[in-house]
């Protein structure tokens, strides 16, 4: 079953046509990335996607529901989490008050004036249960803007699952990080992915990662998608040979 | 920083209990001094709320402290003695009030928000100024009365100094501890994700400008409290109560006390009421004087008195 | 049948006042485009500029004479503004927004409080001089002289100043500084030159409409406030960062002033206000500003 579908989504600013008619279908429980030269409109898509940016013409449907440039925090509702390229956590707050948010969003309880997260026990637990998952629950007190760029980053992924999407959508997320902080995050969305059960759309230019971690890889230049395909089907096409991979993959 | 909630308590303790002693042993001056801080406070906490937990800096609090001031006074004049329904009117009106003006206020974000709540407060300002029938235009309201508190079985007459003082000092307790659950609740826990990063606090599902506007109209609420409070306390209500230097006096209170700590609001309004007494008189160009002190605070003093001595004890007051 | 010729002094009236506003709300604009910071004093240096050919009027005597003061004062405040610049506000450049504008907040109170001092507190107006009283007749129809030296000098400062930004290197280079502020450093350009001279640019604007404006209405100290409002409103309905849009929306505002001066006076203060918020409502971006 398809999760989400974009029909000739377009998105241009002035003249500049950042994205460029894109028809993509992903199907439940794949992992499939998008990789593509700098400026090919990959965090752009990432951004129609999401509602951070309103398309100027196609659609996107979600589990066949239209979301066509709905805002950032309803499509959060319909269960897709997205992680960034650049970091983005909340960096004066605590590990666990990061966790905290979207864990108080599924209990509906962000506006609650008189209860603190802390204090109710189904949402602690909760949020230990992430921050379990991603390592990080011995930090659960620390400043999150004080933690290493590699926590950072696992923090950054763990709010993005922690209001349990259906649809995760990885920017970058191996984006400055050394080889052994590398390692442990793909582990991380690996292992994520099995256990959870997400379907994950990356953008990566770590093609060691790409090629271990996808199902399907979609291939994006000047904001047009030039190939789709299984990793050794895309890895031997010409067009993204001399677009992208160059000869030695 | 180590949490040592102790030493906040016994501060907060040891301050409600000087607070309700005090009327035994100083003069009526000292605790006509004593009521303004308590009702400066309260307005600066109504800023406190926005500015240092949602991150947005309203230039116009004072709109709605006038409002409550007006409200009250209105309603004593024309229609009774009691206090219920010149709060309760003061309150719904500025609800009603910054509903609307709030809306359109944080629609285009912070640095619009800034410049719009004083255009507001302005407006309000010419409104009340030029309203001459309704408002009394210039020479405002006269005479307000200090209400009777009208419970079914007994009457309190707040008309005596000790008894408004300790009116003023139940609602202080009561409004200053609503402010405190607020602050360490999901709800502030959220408004604080605004401040923090608007961008991706959008990706937890939280719609900004519905928190942002929910504050503001509590802000509102706050800050109309304390005008009622005031109109009475002094007796008068008037126009330049919703003037920006009005606005002014709580972001400077609160920029004294500490903005990111809880009990700044209070000891700044301590401070600003102390030396406002005692060296305006000096001085002579307050105006100058304060701007002056405002500007030393943005570029050398963030953090406040109180912050300050947050960082020296590790605690967190 | 109206008076045609109170309805050609209302409509002058109201584009010489138009024209000022757009060169008030104009300096507000290039110091937000360029330097990304919204200066809260704005309108008490427009104040300033006032004062300043107060002060100067006495060397006045002729009509080249008067216009050369006008200038020099709105210099001399744009002296105020790049010291201004120079001493405090490049310190909070790399600071959080809400710091800047606490810090011209603070001006706001600080040059008030000069004023106060150097002036005193009460009202004061221009007598309008001599040579400019009283109107020219064309057609029969009275156009107040002042409104047409108003509006003439007006027209020729935004010319300068659109010659300026587009034509002269300077200018240019604000222009790039105001669209990405690294690559222009980066292409060697004196950034903190840049800021300091636009600030002091915008600020000079200010002065100079606040010298030219005297006439028109009365000036105490703490009328700062009101006129940083009224340059604001204009600005958010003419969208912000479009100088087009603030011509056009000071040019409404100036004239819908003019005739609510005479028609409903108890309103024309709010009026700005209840443009403001019903552009607010339906169009947020302003006239014509960009969405996003």
């Amino acid at each position: 079953m398809s999760i989400l579908r974009t029909t000739h989504l377009s998105k241009r600013f002035g003249k500049f046509r950042a994205l460029n008619d894109i028809s993509m279908e992903v199907k439940e429980g794949e992992v499939r990335a998008i990789i593509g030269p700098n400026g090919a409109g990959k965090t752009t898509f990432f951004n129609v996607l999401t509602g951070k940016l309103k398309p100027s013409a196609g659609e996107v449907f979600f589990q066949e529901n239209d979301i066509t440039g709905r805002p950032p925090y309803e499509i959060v509702k319909y269960g897709i989490g997205r992680s960034f390229q650049i970091i983005n956590v909340f960096a004066g707050l605590t590990v666990f008050e990061n966790i905290a948010l979207p864990v108080l969003n599924i209990y509906r309880k962000n506006m609650a004036f008189f209860s603190r997260p802390q204090l109710r026990d189904d949402i602690r637990a909760e949020c230990f249960s992430i921050l379990k998952k991603i390592g990080l629950e011995n930090e659960a007190d620390r400043i999150a803007g004080k933690l290493s760029h590699g926590d950072k980053k696992k923090l950054d992924i763990g709010i993005s699952i922690a209001h349990r999407p259906k649809l995760l959508l990885l920017d970058e997320a191996t984006a400055g990080l050394n080889p052994r902080e590398n390692r442990n995050i793909m582990n991380l969305i690996r292992e994520i992915a099995e256990r959870e059960k997400l379907t994950i759309i990356l953008i990566e230019h770590d093609m060691d990662a790409v090629f271990a971690v996808s199902n399907r890889i979609t291939v994006f230049q000047q904001g047009a998608i030039i190939a789709e395909g299984r990793p050794d089907e895309v890895r031997t096409n010409k067009l993204v040979i001399d677009a992208y991979l160059g000869e030695d993959f | 920083m180590k949490n040592n909630v102790g030493l906040g308590w016994v501060l907060a303790i040891s301050t409600l209990v000087l607070l309700t002693a005090c009327p035994l042993f100083i003069s009526s001056f000292g605790l006509y001094l004593l009521n303004e801080i308590l009702i400066y406070s309260l307005f600066s906490y109504g800023f406190y709320l926005l500015f240092s937990h949602g991150g947005y800096l309203s230039f116009g609090q004072a709109a709605y402290f006038a409002l409550g001031a007006y409200s009250a006074a209105l309603m004593y004049k024309h229609f009774c003695t009691s206090i219920w329904l010149p709060f309760l009117v003061a309150i719904a009106v500025t609800i009603i009030v910054s509903i609307v003006l709030g809306f359109l206020s944080v629609r285009l974000g912070a640095l619009y928000f800034a410049f719009l709540t004083l255009a507001f407060a302005q407006m309000i300002y010419a409104i009340v100024f030029r309203w001459r029938d309704f408002t009394g235009g210039d020479d405002g309201i006269p005479d307000v009365s200090r209400g009777i508190v009208d419970f079914y079985f007994t009457k309190i007459d707040l008309g005596p100094p000790v008894n408004f003082y300790y009116f003023t000092l139940i609602l202080f307790v009561i409004l200053v501890y609503i402010m405190r659950l607020i602050t360490r609740s999901s709800f502030g826990l959220s408004l604080r994700s605004i401040r923090d990063n608007m961008d991706r606090t959008r990706f937890v599902g939280v719609n900004p400008q519905r928190y942002l506007l929910i504050a503001f109209v509590i802000s509102a609420i706050y800050c109309a409290v304390a005008g009622a409070l005031h109109g009475s306390l002094t007796k008068m209500a008037y126009p330049e109560l919703s003037y920006w230097s009005t606005s002014a006096e709580p972001i400077i209170m609160t920029l004294i006390g500490g903005i990111y700590t809880f009990s700044g609001p209070f000891f700044g309004a301590m401070i600003y009421i102390l030396l406002k007494t005692y060296l305006m008189t000096i001085i002579g160009n307050w105006v100058l004087f304060l701007g002056i002190v405002l500007l030393f605070i943005v570029l050398f003093f963030r953090k406040g008195v109180m912050g300050f001595i947050e960082e020296k004890l590790s605690v967190k007051l | 049948m109206p008076d045609f010729g109170i309805l050609v002094m209302d409509i002058l009236n109201g584009l010489s006042r138009g024209m000022l506003y757009f060169l008030m709300a104009s300096g507000l604009t290039l110091t937000f485009s360029v330097l990304r910071i919204i200066n809260f004093a704005h309108g008490s240096l427009v104040m300033l500029g006032a004062f300043f050919t107060l002060s100067l009027l006495p060397l006045g005597g002729s009509l080249v004479v008067f216009l050369v003061l006008i200038v020099a004062s709105g210099l001399l405040v744009g002296l105020v503004g790049i010291l201004l610049e120079t001493f405090f506000v490049r310190r909070i450049y790399e600071s959080e927004h809400l710091y800047q504008l606490l810090l011209t907040f603070s001006f706001i109170m600080i040059i008030d409080g000069l004023v106060l001092e150097i002036w005193g507190g009460q009202p004061r107006t221009l007598a309008i001089p001599q040579f400019l009283l009283g109107a020219l007749f064309i057609f029969e129809l009275p156009f107040p002289k002042y409104s047409i030296f108003t509006l003439v000098s007006s027209v020729i400062v935004a010319i300068l100043m659109w010659l300026f930004l587009y034509k002269t290197n300077f200018g240019k280079a604000s222009r790039a500084a105001a669209s990405d502020v690294e690559i222009t450093a980066a292409l060697g350009v004196n950034v903190s030159l840049i800021y300091c001279g636009m600030f002091g640019l915008g600020v000079a604007l200010a002065g100079f409409s606040g010298a030219m404006g005297l006439a028109m209405t009365a000036i105490t100290p703490g009328v700062g406030a009101n006129i940083a409002v009224l340059c604001f409103a204009i600005i958010v309905i003419g969208g912000l960062g479009s100088l087009v849009g603030t011509l056009i929306a000071a040019l409404i505002i100036g004239i819908f002033e003019s005739f609510g001066n005479h028609y409903f006076a108890q309103f024309s203060m709010i009026l700005p206000f209840i443009i403001m918020a019903v552009i607010l409502l339906i169009r947020p971006q302003g006239l014509l500003g960009q969405k996003e």
